[in-house]
């Protein structure tokens, strides 16, 4: 083998010399073209839609699992226990072990059960997720479909979930489930508004509904070394923290988890599910975690461009999965972290606080641009800095309001004589 | 840390309080009589109870109703004995009422207006021992299901509930569990119709011999075919009538949030309690009917399975209550009494660690339920270490403990100790300050200092309403006496409050068991007494003397005088107290646990109206009960 290439099936067009770098960066696509092209010309553009659907479920069912034992261990290790250990190496085939589990079990359906709604609400939970990963670049040129508007339809597609919730909910027929479904519905909804209007944020400023604009709008560096990512900004910043909130709310993940929580309404919605059907729910979950982080580093952290100009060697779907990575982390150790919201809690601080933050987010990035032609010596540091307090003290100032508001001065507390 | 010669010198003995009750009272009291230090005082009409307890707490400063406890006499009459313990805060007196009842008319007035906590004991007496009371609130069943034909603790009630061979002198009919609220009917499609409750009541046994059981049914269902398809089986006293477009939710009792078995039919309006009614009674094992029936010392096993959480505190409870009726209690070796404090110490740690993990964990915050766990696993190693056992450790023994420390026990103990600080510390860096914690434990569940008196609350429930009374230090037992400890107190008796006073009472059990250990004096561990503690094996199977002895404790078990006594101790959970009412021998008469978490439930319906549902766990997590303690 030639050290600098190796012979390569490009695409349909033929062999040629490629560097392993092109090979590993172009390398999906060649195999997507190399597979349609053995195709009629009628199917193939079937086949062009559904190679990348089929690659997209493959991989995100593949992360699902592993994220599964990733979360397990990764919370073992907060809780000071060793987590899964002992099935594969490492305990890492622990997820094959639970879907055996899972499809082997009994599919047990409420007597009194709405069978044909609590036969769907699973798949529609699931269906939608599954669709909204399809506008995510995964890489340079890895993407599913890029519709113009790929925004709108990630956010048209994820707001079903909703549906399936009170779905599941209603047709169980048990009055935890339609107290998780309330709840889930409440939540959704509250938190769909902050999460499109931190997003919102972004789409002004790349000019674009494209997420694959999006991602090439982010592309660059200041002064060589810092990436022009959206978090690189004082709005992108912000931007970032509410997205994430509203996200984790949004796929009612710690300390977000009232439409489950477990102490409280033993399961929500899905208390009435067991076997594959609830598999399928905690899959939607997972892909709702998946697709929300996804979108987080494709609006905020520069979908799969790399931190460093030098580290742009490797492939780009390589970056984009690491960042994917570190998202996920951070939900697992926000799960490990904190006690979860009371409903009303909640939602005050959807509406109340979230809300107007991702408002005022709309006019820092307005801001930001309009100082944008400040050409002083130190006028980036000046306007990065602007900005930062036109968001941040705001963020603060509320915050300590909100808290005073309840008339809680610090609680002293004695020994008695 | 102030001793029993710090409380004010002025205060009145309870006997003194006892003759301004019968100056008061006249001939419808008698003067009251000593027993081991405790004052009886025998009302003659029991027609007048409510007025002297009135003026018992309002004039002679006894606020808190320990416990109403009834004694069937069997033969003797009249048949039955009702039993007020009384305590008062301000001189730290306790003083008991007695009233004798008749068999053919077992009624006595309700003390309810006096003390409100006396709602559910009063259902306790009625449901156990068939006594009525006029004017009660809510005269239902507690333990035992609506329906249930027997009342368990009276004496001719056989053991296990079985009918016995001698159908004229004993209770013949089987004790009926087909019928109890615990099988659900099957067929509807509608859950409403299969509760069990949607079924209609027993109907009314002709063949039975006990003549109140007519009088219980009619008591259980004043309206059983209304109630049957009801929302709610019987009301909470002074609340609201239920609306009708409230969602019925059954919570428990098999929840993750209930810790045990406890039921709670909730109202809700949304996501908010209307009303709470909470249905105890589903793991009543019967513990005081048992305790007829065996020897002092074999009952000290069942102790362990009252609070779970803390078996070496309940054993150090128990024996600490026979000691006293043995009047022992004073001879108690001192390496026994710092053992035993020991003991309680680390109990009490094991059962805050485990209170405050499962509070955080229904809380949604896991973390902290696993590290308290962590923890609380060696404590189970060193618990296994001193008695063999993980759990029902049983190390206790009248008049000593089963065994000695082992070697190197007291380092593994002082290793421990610096690991839970850091444990205690780790757990209060995540919670205290925690803003989502705060939010939702501040200002819920609050428990006014009044309330909280009014229902008998104890241990830090009842301090972190802000009262200041903790038995360790107002009468200190064992080697309390000598050991420094501060008892903190709450502000507002929330959830909060709660939360903090558990975390600082961990602290403060870490520092006693320190100095425990600092002190730890050599010697015997038991008393010298052959008549009371069983003899060295090796001088039973050489001596004649100790065999007798070894024989007769076996046999007859130890030889209590006839009397009454109740002590109570500081368990972690509050004030577990053991009333023994003794007629001579080795058998108890009656035995009744004053259950601290049986009165921290039955505050329930009166704390959840108006929050919402996470916060009933909240609340329940705060409260910190076992229900094998409530439910004995």
């Amino acid at each position: 083998m030639n050290m600098e290439g190796i012979l390569a099936l490009t695409g349909w067009g033929g062999l040629r010399w490629v560097g392993p770098v092109e090979l590993f960066e172009r390398g999906p696509v060649w195999l997507r073209d190399w597979a349609v092209g053995w195709l009629p010309e009628g199917a193939k553009v079937w086949a062009e839609g559904l190679i990348p659907a089929v690659a997209v479920l493959a991989v995100f069912g593949l992360l699902f699992g592993l994220a599964t034992v990733a979360e397990r261990k990764l919370l073992g290790r907060i809780q000071n226990r060793p987590g899964p250990n002992r099935v594969g190496p490492y305990g890492w085939l622990q997820f094959a072990a639970d879907g055996v589990k899972m499809l082997t079990k009994e599919d047990v359906v409420p007597r009194s059960a709405d069978r044909v709604l609590h036969f769907l609400a699973p798949i529609v939970m699931l269906a939608p997720v599954a669709l909204s990963l399809a506008v995510i670049p995964y890489g340079r040129d890895l993407v599913a479909a890029d519709p113009r508007c790929g925004l709108l339809f990630f956010f048209a597609v994820g707001s079903a979930a909703e549906v399936a919730a009170f779905m599941a909910g209603w047709s169980s027929r048990n009055k935890y489930s339609l107290l998780g479904a309330m709840r889930a519905i409440a939540q959704m909804i509250s938190y769909e508004l902050p999460l499109v209007l931190s997003a919102l944020t972004v789409v002004m400023m790349a000019g674009s509904l494209s997420l694959v604009e999006i991602v090439e709008a982010q592309s660059g560096y200041w002064w060589g070394v810092i990436p022009r990512w959206h978090v690189m900004t004082p709005w992108g910043l912000a931007g970032l923290l509410l997205f994430m909130a509203a996200a984790a709310a949004a796929s009612n993940r710690a300390p977000f988890d009232l439409p489950e929580g477990e102490s409280e309404i033993i399961g929500g919605f899905m208390t009435e599910y067991s076997g594959f059907k609830y598999a399928i729910f905690f899959m939607g979950e997972y892909f709702g975690m998946f697709a929300v982080s996804g979108l987080a580093v494709t609006l905020f952290l520069g979908g799969w461009q790399a931190p460093l100009a030098v580290l742009e060697a490797a492939p780009s779907y390589g970056w984009f999965f690491l960042k994917l990575g570190v998202m996920i982390a951070w939900f697992i150790w926000v799960r490990g972290t904190l006690p979860r919201l009371r409903v009303d809690h909640l939602l005050n601080f959807g509406w109340k606080y979230l809300l107007p933050l991702g408002a005022l987010n709309l006019l820092v990035a307005m801001v930001w641009r309009g100082l944008g032609g400040w050409a002083f010596p130190g006028a980036g540091a000046v306007r990065w800095l602007a900005c930062l307090a036109m968001i941040g003290l705001p963020a603060i100032l509320w915050g300590r309001l909100l808290m005073r508001s309840r008339g809680w001065g610090p609680r002293v507390y004695r020994y008695a004589s | 840390m102030p001793s029993p010669a710090d409380s004010p010198p002025a205060a009145p003995s309870a006997l003194e309080l006892g003759r301004q009750l019968q100056s008061r009272f006249g001939e419808a009291v008698s003067g009251p009589v000593e027993f081991r230090g405790e004052a009886t005082v025998r009302v003659a009409d029991p027609g007048r109870i409510p007025e002297i307890c009135a003026f018992a707490r309002r004039e002679l400063g006894f606020d808190f109703l320990v416990d109403i406890t009834s004694v069937d006499q069997g033969e003797t009459a009249p048949r039955f004995t009702i039993v007020y313990e009384l305590y008062g805060f301000t001189h730290r007196q306790h003083l008991r009422l007695t009233a004798d009842l008749p068999e053919e008319n077992a009624e006595a007035p309700t003390v309810t207006p006096v003390w409100r906590g006396a709602d559910w004991l009063e259902r306790e007496v009625y449901d156990m021992m068939g006594i009525r009371f006029a004017g009660h609130p809510d005269p239902r069943r507690i333990l035992m299901w609506e329906g249930y034909p027997h009342h368990p603790l009276r004496k001719d009630f056989p053991l296990e509930g079985r009918p016995t061979d001698l159908p004229e002198v004993a209770f013949t009919l089987p004790a009926p569990l087909e019928g109890g609220p615990f099988v659900a009917a099957t067929g509807s499609p509608h859950a409403t119709d299969r509760e069990p409750r949607a079924r209609r009541p027993l109907r009314a046994d002709p063949g039975s011999p006990n003549p109140a059981a007519a009088a219980a049914r009619s008591l259980a269902f004043p309206d059983a075919a209304a109630r049957a398809r009801g929302p709610l089986p019987g009301s909470r006293p002074g609340g609201p009538e239920p609306a009708g477009d409230t969602l019925v939710l059954n919570m428990g009792p098999s929840h993750p949030a209930t810790h045990g078995v406890l039921r709670i039919l909730l109202e809700l309006d949304g996501e908010i309690v209307r009303k709470a009614t909470p249905d105890i009674g589903y793991l009543h094992r019967g513990d005081e009917k048992i305790a007829e029936h065996m020897t002092y010392a074999q009952f000290i096993p069942y102790t362990d399975r009252l609070d779970y959480l803390a078996p070496l505190a309940n054993n150090v409870a128990y024996v600490l209550a026979v000691e006293k009726l043995l009047g022992i209690d004073d001879r108690l070796t001192p390496r026994c009494q710092y053992i035993r404090v020991i003991c309680c110490e680390l109990a009490r740690i094991s059962a805050h660690l485990l209170g405050l993990g499962c509070f955080a964990m229904d809380l949604g915050a896991m973390t902290v339920f696993l590290y308290a766990f962590t923890e609380r696993e060696k404590v189970y190693n060193l618990v296994e270490a001193l008695s063999g056992a993980r759990f029902t450790a049983s190390y206790t023994r009248i008049g000593g403990l089963a065994r000695d420390l082992p070697p190197d026990w007291t380092r593994q103990l002082r290793q421990f100790l610096h690991e839970v600080v850091v444990t205690i510390d780790d757990i209060d860096r995540l919670l205290t300050r925690n803003r989502i914690f705060v939010d939702r434990t501040r200002g819920v569940g609050a428990i006014p200092r009044d309330m909280a008196i009014d229902f008998g609350l104890t241990g830090p429930n009842l301090r972190a309403s802000g009262v200041d009374h903790d038995l360790r230090r107002d009468h200190p037992y064992l080697a309390y006496r000598d050991l420094a400890f501060e008892v903190p107190t709450g502000t507002a008796g929330d959830c909060y409050d709660r939360y903090l006073v558990r975390m600082e009472e961990m602290r403060q059990s870490v520092r006693l068991l320190h100095q425990c250990l600092d002190h730890l004096p050599d010697g015997p561990i038991d008393i010298p007494d052959g008549k009371v503690v069983l003899p060295p094996k090796r001088q039973v199977l050489t001596r004649m003397e100790e065999l007798i002895h070894q024989f007769m404790l076996v046999t007859q078990g130890v030889n209590a005088p006839p009397g009454q006594v109740y002590f109570a101790a500081e368990n972690p959970k509050g004030e577990l107290g053991f009333y023994i009412s003794s007629r001579g021998g080795g058998v108890p008469h009656r035995l009744k646990i004053r259950s601290p978490s049986f009165v921290s439930i039955s505050l329930l319906p009166h704390l959840l109206p108006g929050l919402m549902i996470s916060d009933i766990m909240a609340v329940l997590g705060s409260l910190d009960f076992v229900m094998g303690e409530c439910d004995r």
